[in-house]
């Protein structure tokens, strides 16, 4: 075993974390598609930022765009006319809201939404026959049936007419009550957050998100990365013809980059078919496996078409002074479950002392020379040898790097 | 066995199936302070669910939960059961799902505030799961925790202990209930109710 091998196996392996918080219900809509059907009547007032009139309509539609313009795997479908979204349910006095229910599975595109029941949104001083209940300020009802209950078939979302809405950056005022207009609650946050519940994530109490609870206490106005991670999970981008198989990204060392002392050797790698192993090779040595499948949050929103992209990291503490001075090869390989492989070699020069480990230095009898991004101190003493070191910042990783030792 | 309907007069029906709780998040609801919350529900009890049954009307889905009373906090009650109907559970084929509503699970023992014992409500307890609190045995005795089952270490016992902060939407923890995960000494029932008792 080479004495890279032996220094990287020795060490533990570092699991990069990015950590995510949001949450699914378990159901969402077949193929990303849902149709919702918007025609609240323009003279329910409610103003916008300027105090302005604004139709509720063009609330929901810039909750709709939140949602459906930064994730391209849903396809929300916008209708400009009125529905009531408690067609279909029994009102208090019994009888069926908007006439008897003909098709019970209409809320999805794909299948025939001519009848009464589709999804729709509105305002109402119930729900559906049902109270809201005390300080309930929006509600959604899902419908998904057992043979597929991973599938929603109707979502309808049903604001309370008996509190007060229009546009606003604001914290929502703890004294906001039935009937008061001038503690209004902002429309905008609650349509982004019935329309996340309606198309399948649910609250995460862990991080600030348009999902949090206590969103409404914070300037939180639009979707968090958190929150478009979760609803890519949900409806991932669609595969296109030019994904390749595997992508593997090394991104510790980068090409051309001077290491020293310890850190990581780490990146991500992902597979339309699972990753089965990743690997690394040092100056053409043996390849050895390297940890694989730490969180990678990031990855997932950016190539959701991959399955498995959210836990697609790899990554190893490794002890570069334990190669020689000079430039090295590293070789990181991917493998999937069908054997595809997909191999990135970068280049990278190691900057050491003589010694792999020092265990002792002194700079007491150092001077040093500075200019814009570097510092070169002479008499620096490690483990009884004298160098000058020079070091110069690194933008990427914040901080200074060895980047040349001489031997005096 | 006398069981007090919350609401309507319920058919039952023949096929109703009932299938664990769904869990789905879709609500806004306003968070409160345990003394509002204490003092706008009609009955607060200590109880075991005994049996839950799930059924459709029309379009919607109804589950009703009944609960063995063991001990009245608030409110006046005389009977050995409630039952308390929340919309939403799965019955006939069809699941709604409505809100965070986490429904009591069988066998469940906890305090629940009740909004309205005739109401005709979404959900029947105040400020959905708010107002609903878990009973667990501890090393020392039965423990409080929230309807998420996260353990309770304290209640606040001041009137409006949320007037005064932004408004929240919480639909499992009032305010002024303090809670801890890696809590060791949970709240007991015994103090949770002298407490609840003792809100203004």
């Amino acid at each position: 075993m080479k004495i890279w091998q032996a220094a990287a196996f020795t060490l533990s392996a570092a699991i990069a974390s990015t950590a995510s918080a949001y949450q699914v219900s378990g159901s969402k809509w077949e193929d990303g598609k849902f149709r919702l059907y918007v025609g609240i009547p323009a003279t329910v007032p409610t103003l916008d930022l300027d105090n302005n009139p604004i139709t509720w309509n063009f609330i929901i539609q810039q909750a709709v765009a939140a949602w459906d313009n930064p994730v391209q795997g849903l396809e929300i479908t916008v209708v400009d006319q009125t529905s009531n979204p408690c067609d279909g349910y029994t009102g208090t006095d019994g009888v069926t809201i908007g006439g008897p229910v003909v098709n019970p599975n209409a809320g999805n595109p794909t299948r025939d939404d001519t009848t009464a029941v589709q999804n729709g949104i509105g305002l109402d001083d119930d729900v559906c026959g049902s109270a809201f209940g005390s300080d309930v300020y929006a509600v959604t009802l899902l419908r998904s049936v057992s043979n597929q209950p991973a599938l929603y078939q109707e979502a309808d979302i049903i604001f309370n007419s008996n509190f007060q809405y229009d546009i606003h950056n604001n914290s929502f005022s703890s004294s906001a009550t039935p009937g008061s207009v001038t503690t209004p609650l902002d429309a905008r946050r609650l349509a982004i957050k019935q329309l996340g519940f309606a198309l399948g994530l649910i609250e995460e109490p862990n991080i600030p998100s348009i999902m949090h609870p206590n969103a409404a206490t914070r300037s939180i106005t639009n979707p968090t990365t958190d929150d478009l991670q979760g609803m890519r999970i949900l409806y991932p981008n669609p595969v296109a013809s030019t994904d390749p198989d595997i992508r593997l990204a090394v991104e510790e060392p980068n090409n051309s980059q001077i290491k020293s002392g310890i850190s990581n050797i780490r990146g991500w790698a992902i597979g339309l078919k699972d990753i089965r192993l990743v690997e690394v090779s040092l100056d053409g040595g043996a390849f050895q496996p390297i940890p694989y499948g730490s969180v990678r949050s990031d990855v997932a929103s950016t190539f959701s078409q991959y399955p498995k992209s959210g836990n697609s990291g790899f990554s190893m503490i490794f002890n570069w002074s334990s190669l020689s001075n000079g430039q090295h090869q590293i070789s990181v390989r991917a493998h999937d479950i069908d054997d595809n492989v997909v191999t990135v070699n970068r280049s990278f020069t190691v900057a050491r002392f003589n010694d792999s480990f020092i265990d002792n230095v002194n700079i007491a009898g150092s001077s040093s020379i500075s200019n814009q991004k570097t510092v070169t101190l002479n008499n620096v003493n490690a483990d009884n040898v004298n160098y000058t070191v020079k070091l110069e910042w690194d933008n990427a990783a914040q901080k200074f790097n060895v980047v040349s030792t001489q031997a005096e | 066995m006398n069981t007090l309907r919350s609401t309507f007069a319920t058919a039952v029906l023949a096929c109703a199936m009932i299938l664990p709780a769904t869990n789905a998040s879709a609500s806004s609801v306003a968070q409160k302070s345990i003394s509002e919350l204490a003092s706008t529900s009609d009955m607060i009890f200590e109880g075991q669910v005994v049996g839950i049954r799930s059924e459709t009307i029309g379009k919607k889905v109804f589950t009703y939960v009944t609960f063995e009373v063991a001990d009245v906090v608030r409110g006046k009650y005389a009977q050995n059961t409630v039952e308390l109907r929340y919309l939403g559970g799965t019955a006939n084929g069809v699941t709604m799902r409505v809100g965070d509503m986490k429904l009591p699970s069988f066998g469940e023992r906890g305090v629940y505030f009740v909004e309205k014992m005739a109401g005709n409500t979404v959900h029947p307890l105040r400020g959905w799961g708010q107002g609903h609190f878990i009973v667990k045995p501890g090393s020392a005795g039965d423990s409080m925790y929230n309807s998420l089952g996260q353990a309770i270490t304290s209640i606040s016992t001041g009137k409006t202990a949320d007037t005064s902060s932004p408004l929240k939407i919480n639909n499992h923890t009032a305010a002024g209930v303090s809670m801890d995960a890696g809590a060791k000494q949970v709240m007991d029932l015994n103090s949770f109710k002298d407490a609840i008792r003792g809100l203004k």
